[in-house]
């Protein structure tokens, strides 16, 4: 209190200086200047800065990785705090993506993404591309200096007649314009060098055939207790639904590893006080937490990029319904838990995507204009089943709508609750899932 | 019971506004005066400690009409005593941009970052009773006592705007959106309060004085064991009077029932 007229005083004087109406929603970062660098022998490019995203150029080369280096920044006056910034940046593989935000004056926050840019070798290939008809997509990884061909249904040997774009000046030790695989674990290798000579790469071809899902045996968790989550990190493809206020979705032991339960939960929404029935979920995509918990879709982003087509999708699951069925509905001002009859039902399904649309998809299950599902499949779990509390494999089968447009995501889901986002489910219902494997 | 008791307890019946305008200075017996108050209040709840309050804050205060009544009696030369009754409403509007502010309810703490929007409106049948100095001059006089309200409506809504909520402070967890709900504590309120009260009044004309007064209350304006911030809020306000002094009497008139 000894220092109550000085807070007031300061606060008045705020009151006269500024309103809150005016202050800018905008922050950004004006310079980032990488200071230091792990490897020492690294070789560092240019820093490229758009919105929400910094790239940091470095030379790809063998034993690269992991790559630490610390920064300076500087941010645009209109930044009133910048959170999560890391003393360091760690990059443990050429993939990996360290965020932090920037707080503008207002309250806004901006995301920020800093991920690693390769460096032209002037010894690499910068695009490989497929005659129009070849039922096959290409990856080039520069980092590791493979090229990835994966294939549809690949009849050996297999020939592709791929065009191929290297760096400004380089040249190619073959110039056959056909690479053939005698079988599916075949690797060719093409090597390159730099106009000046001064670099040489050793690029490696491989082809793939039944592409799986990563992490689909569910082995990979990251955090503990309210932290906990699947771990999306190997090619970013699981999501759930859990943040720090529920996580419905954990890891539990099966067949001496783990799988994914899923469990139907009473979420009480903090400060606004409903009572939400929240189902378990598991899916390819990803989750943004957000205060929507009135359309818990929106926070759901389905679809991983996946540009072949399966026939099913196989998964051992196992499902317990929770005692009593019951929904959320609203009394006055608030959600409130009513029991209702019937028996809980959970549900897996699946969907092949086309997407043209602009920019970056984003899919919540429900229409979006340059989005076509291409294809279907769906798995009722009834939880009057009993055959089904104990383990079983099911397949999902994918009826197509559509077979003339190629694939390119790939949504699959599994939810505790099928109805769990219209609130209806049973406090306690159990989904298991484990060993997701796609039958092309 | 003794006349000054008489007198307090009829003033109670009643009922009445702080401020009657008789000049009781050169009383030389002791009088009861009755007095009607119309005034208006600025003020609203704040943090407290006043570290709390949001380091920008724009407030909108809403005037409104209080009503009521006094009634005093002089007990030493000099020294008066009054209490009254009044209807006020006390609202007020605010933008403020706050950075880690802490709300829990029983399952969870969240922090939020950003700029918020926050109503509170009370209305209140305030109970006065405090000392009154008379200066010699015989128009100046200053006051100071005690006071108990009970709420009869109370209204305290946040609106977070912009910003973000974390589980730990200095953290991000995750964007409000631009339609966040409005957070409601109405329920939340307590139904009574208190505190302390100071001020001056000079008179203007016979019977009419014109008087601010500052108050504060001693007590959270939200129930026990509530532990949605991490401080407490407290009335603070401040209130322009003007008193009209209805009548006097000896205090024998009092007496008679």
């Amino acid at each position: 209190m000894k220092n109550g007229w000085v807070y007031v005083s300061l606060a008045l004087l705020a009151c006269a200086c500024h309103r809150v109406n005016d202050l800018s929603d905008e922050a950004f970062v004006e310079h980032f200047t990488v200071t230091s660098l792990q490897p020492e022998d690294a070789r560092l490019g240019e820093v490229f800065i758009e919105p929400g995203k910094i790239r940091v150029e470095l030379l790809p080369r063998e034993g690269l990785f992991p790559v630490t280096f610390r920064v300076t920044a500087k941010v645009s006056p209109t930044t009133d705090d910048v959170l999560n910034f890391p003393g360091e940046f760690r990059f443990e593989t050429s993939n990996a993506v360290e965020t932090f935000h920037l707080i503008a004056a207002s309250g806004v926050p901006h995301a920020y993404e800093v991920s690693l840019k390769p460096l032209d070798t002037g010894a690499d290939i910068l695009d490989v591309t497929l005659p129009s008809g070849e039922n096959a997509t290409v990856a080039v990884d520069p980092w590791q200096g493979t090229v990835s061909i994966s294939a549809d249904h690949p009849h050996f040997p297999y020939t592709i007649t791929p065009t191929i774009t290297l760096s400004p000046g380089a040249t190619a030790s073959s110039r056959d314009t056909s690479i053939t695989f005698t079988h599916v674990d075949e690797v060719k290798y093409l090597t390159v060098s730099a106009g000046d000579e001064s670099t040489t790469r050793s690029w490696k071809f491989s082809i793939e055939g039944a592409v799986q899902l990563p992490n689909a045996d569910f082995e990979q968790w990251t955090g503990t207790g309210t932290s906990i989550n699947i771990n999306p990190t190997p090619g970013k493809v699981w999501g759930t639904a859990n943040n720090y206020i529920i996580q419905g979705t954990t890891p539990v032991e099966h067949a001496g590893g783990m799988a994914a339960e899923m469990t139907t939960k009473i979420q009480t929404v903090p400060l606004l006080g409903h009572k939400l029935i929240a189902a378990g979920t598991l899916y390819t995509g990803y989750f943004t937490l957000g205060f929507n918990f009135e359309n818990p879709r929106s926070m759901t982003f389905f679809g991983v990029p996946h540009t072949r087509a399966i026939a099913s999708v196989a998964f051992d699951v196992q499902y317990v319904a929770g005692p009593q069925m019951q929904q959320s509905v609203k009394s006055g001002t608030k959600y409130v838990v009513e029991a209702i009859p019937g028996v809980d039902q959970g549900e897996a399904w699946v969907e092949v995507l086309h997407w043209n649309g602009s920019g970056k998809l984003e899919y919540h299950g429900t229409p979006v204009a340059g989005l076509t599902v291409l294809g279907r499949g769906s798995v009722l779990l009834d939880g009057a089943d009993e055959s089904l509390r104990t383990w079983k494999n099911i397949v999902m089968p994918v009826t197509y709508t559509d077979e003339t447009l190629a694939p390119t995501h790939l949504v699959i889901v599994f939810s505790s609750s099928r109805e769990g986002d219209r609130f209806k489910g049973a406090d306690g219902s159990k989904l298991t899932v484990d060993n997701v494997i796609l039958l092309y | 019971m003794t006349k000054t008791g008489y007198a307090l307890l009829a003033s109670l019946f009643v009922g009445s506004v702080p401020g009657a305008a008789q000049p009781l200075v050169n009383a030389v017996t002791p009088l009861v005066t009755v007095g009607l108050q119309v005034g208006t209040d600025i003020g609203g709840a704040i943090p407290f400690p006043l570290k709390y309050l949001p380091a920008i804050y724009n407030p909108y205060p809403h005037l409104n009409l209080s009503l009521g009544g006094t009634v005093g009696t002089a007990i030493v030369r000099s020294w008066s005593l009054y209490a009254g009754v009044v209807y006020k409403t006390i609202s007020i509007n605010a933008d403020a941009r706050v950075k880690n502010q802490k709300f829990q309810d029983k399952e969870s703490v969240q922090y939020f970052t950003g700029s918020a929007y926050m109503q509170q409106r009370f209305t209140l049948l305030e109970m006065p009773l405090y000392a009154m100095y008379h200066f010699d001059n015989g128009h100046d006089r200053v006051l100071g006592g005690l006071y108990y309200a009970r709420t009869l409506e109370g209204i305290f809504h946040i609106e977070p705007r912009k910003g973000f909520i974390a589980s730990r402070p200095d953290t991000f967890e995750a964007e409000i959106p631009a339609d966040m709900e409005v957070m409601r504590f109405d329920s939340s309120l307590d139904t009574w309060n208190a505190g302390l009260l100071v001020g001056y009044e000079r008179q203007l004309f016979t019977r009419v004085c014109i008087g601010l007064r500052v108050s504060c209350g001693f007590k959270d304006i939200f129930k026990r064991h509530n532990a949605y911030f991490d401080y407490s809020m407290l009335h603070a306000r401040g209130s322009v009077v003007l008193s009209y002094d209805l009548a006097h009497f000896p205090l024998k008139a009092c007496r008679v029932r």
